[in-house]
């Protein structure tokens, strides 16, 4: 099979050699290192059998001087069949054409991959390449990656390092992001503690400053718990980073409405798809009636790159765009089921606005009115209130004046 | 002399059990059961037949009969037969 295969594409030639000495013709062949096989006696001075091609020609030269005569009786293969391809000029021309359009698009950016990427996007990173002129479509050769790379730290300060590599139609994008300096906490900085929210105080760990408060006080949001200004010995009055934590009981009282009639969609089966291709930033519409005849319907656009069987991604993308008709229908929904729905919303949103407090107790108030249900929420949370802040001018002013009591 | 010089040849053969195929220029035979037999050291093809091949082997000449006799592959040095061998005469 294997020998088959290698004699078609080496291309065969059938030998019919005439001597008086037919067993001749086989030992001039094999002095001169002419492979030959099927060898085959036609008639008492006849011969025929197989070579390829380059033996053909040893043979013919050998043919006088060995005192026999050949000629071709068969050729096969593909070497001859390319031969009597020679003169069609337009199979020739296409294949040329076929090769240099290879080449040219394979020196344009038809894929761009970014690596390496944390808390950038990657559209970010190649909405500011394409600003500086790599995108899809761009001509390769011309992209300089040293001078993108200094231009891309300048454009996007968070990058610390970035590399473009252009391999054939592949861009290769490597960035590093630069490491945030840690904000250092300056003790000296006169800072007060205030109240985010209103509650009543729990417990107060207060690790720099006076507490104005105590626990039991009630507070309101904004109210000053712990101060930066602190006795001094010897000018009396100083100023301090104020530190503290302070838990306080905080109430919400939240409600969320939802009207039990509502429309829904039924969806009638009807649908219709359309295909497109995205090439080259461009789109090529597999359709011609862009028309779509529902009045109602849902459209889902799904978008599948596609990739060869070793994994590579072509700069094609197919498109495909599903119209889902559908009838708008009146329904009522089950009042448990609404608020079961509404309380879990409720829930929610209260754990957004406690962050990392916790939810002591919960009460659920549910009314109808009008078709619409209302539910409401009464909670009772614990959590943080303090929060830092620096000294207005005010406060600063008031630091600085000596205690007068102090003075005298 | 002639007759001498063959002796010791064969005997130098013998004695220092070197290969007769490069020293005294005969054929080295390879038979595998009746079906294939490979040939070194060879002159050429006398006779070629599907029944008959006759090859000459420097010193000898060998007769191969048998049916369906084939040169599968052939070089200067080498000759393989296939078919199937009834008898290998020498001369």
């Amino acid at each position: 099979m294997m020998k088959r295969a290698v004699n078609f594409f080496l291309g065969t030639v059938r030998v019919r050699a005439e001597c008086p000495y037919p067993e001749r013709v086989m030992n001039i062949c094999a002095l001169n290192n002419i492979a030959f096989w099927d060898y085959e006696r036609v008639g008492p001075t006849t011969v025929e059998f197989s070579v390829f091609q380059t033996g053909y020609r040893k043979l013919g030269e050998l043919a006088e001087r060995g005192g026999f005569s050949i000629e071709r009786a068969r050729k096969s293969g593909v070497p001859f069949f390319l031969w009597r391809l020679r003169r069609r000029y337009a199979l020739l021309a296409g294949l040329i054409v076929m090769l240099l359009a290879v080449w040219t698009l394979s020196l344009f950016v038809w894929e761009i991959e970014v690596s390496g990427n944390e808390t950038l996007s990657a559209r970010e990173i190649l909405e500011a390449l394409d600003e500086l002129g790599v995108g899809i479509g761009s001509f390769g050769p011309t992209i300089s990656s040293e001078a993108i790379a200094n231009d891309m730290l300048l454009k996007i300060p968070k990058l610390q390092w970035i590399a473009v590599n252009v391999r054939g139609s592949r861009a290769d994008v490597l960035v590093r992001e630069r490491i945030d300096k840690p904000e250092i906490l300056d003790k000296t900085e006169p800072i007060m503690v205030y109240a985010v929210k209103s509650g009543v105080i729990k417990r107060m760990s207060v690790l720099e400053g006076k507490s104005v408060v105590k626990v039991g006080d009630t507070v309101q949001a904004g109210d000053l718990l712990v101060t930066g200004i602190m006795d001094s010995i010897a000018s009396g009055k100083r100023t301090v980073h104020a530190m503290a934590e302070v838990w306080a009981r905080t109430w919400y009282d939240l409600s969320a409405s939802v009207p039990l009639r509502m429309t829904e969609k039924r969806f009638t089966g009807r649908e219709k798809t359309k295909t497109a291709l995205f090439f080259a930033g461009g789109r090529v519409n597999l359709y011609f009636n862009s028309g779509i005849a529902f009045t109602n319907y849902d459209k889902m656009t799904t978008v599948k790159k596609l990739t060869l069987p070793t994994g590579n991604v072509l700069p094609i993308a197919v498109v495909r765009e599903t119209y889902r008709e559908y009838e708008p229908l009146e329904a009522e929904m089950a009042l448990l089921d609404a608020e079961r729905m509404l309380q879990k919303r409720l829930l929610a949103r209260l754990a957004r606005l406690i962050g990392d407090g916790e939810i002591t107790s919960t009460r659920f108030t549910s009314t109808l009115n009008g078709g619409v249900l209302t539910v409401t929420l009464s909670a009772e949370c614990l959590e943080q209130i303090a929060a830092e802040r620096p000294f207005t001018p005010e406060e600063l002013q008031q630091a600085r004046t000596p205690d007068e009591k102090k003075a005298n | 002399m002639k007759e001498r010089r063959k002796g010791i040849v064969t005997r130098a053969i013998d004695v220092f059990d070197l290969p007769g195929e490069v020293i005294a220029g005969l054929p080295k035979l390879t038979l595998v059961g009746n079906s294939r037999l490979h040939i070194e050291c060879h002159k050429g093809i006398l006779e070629y037949d599907s029944s008959l091949i006759a090859i000459n082997g420097g010193k000898l000449i060998l007769k191969l009969r048998g049916e369906n006799l084939e040169v599968a592959a052939m070089s200067a040095e080498e000759m393989l037969i296939r078919g199937t061998i009834l008898s290998i005469e020498f001369e």
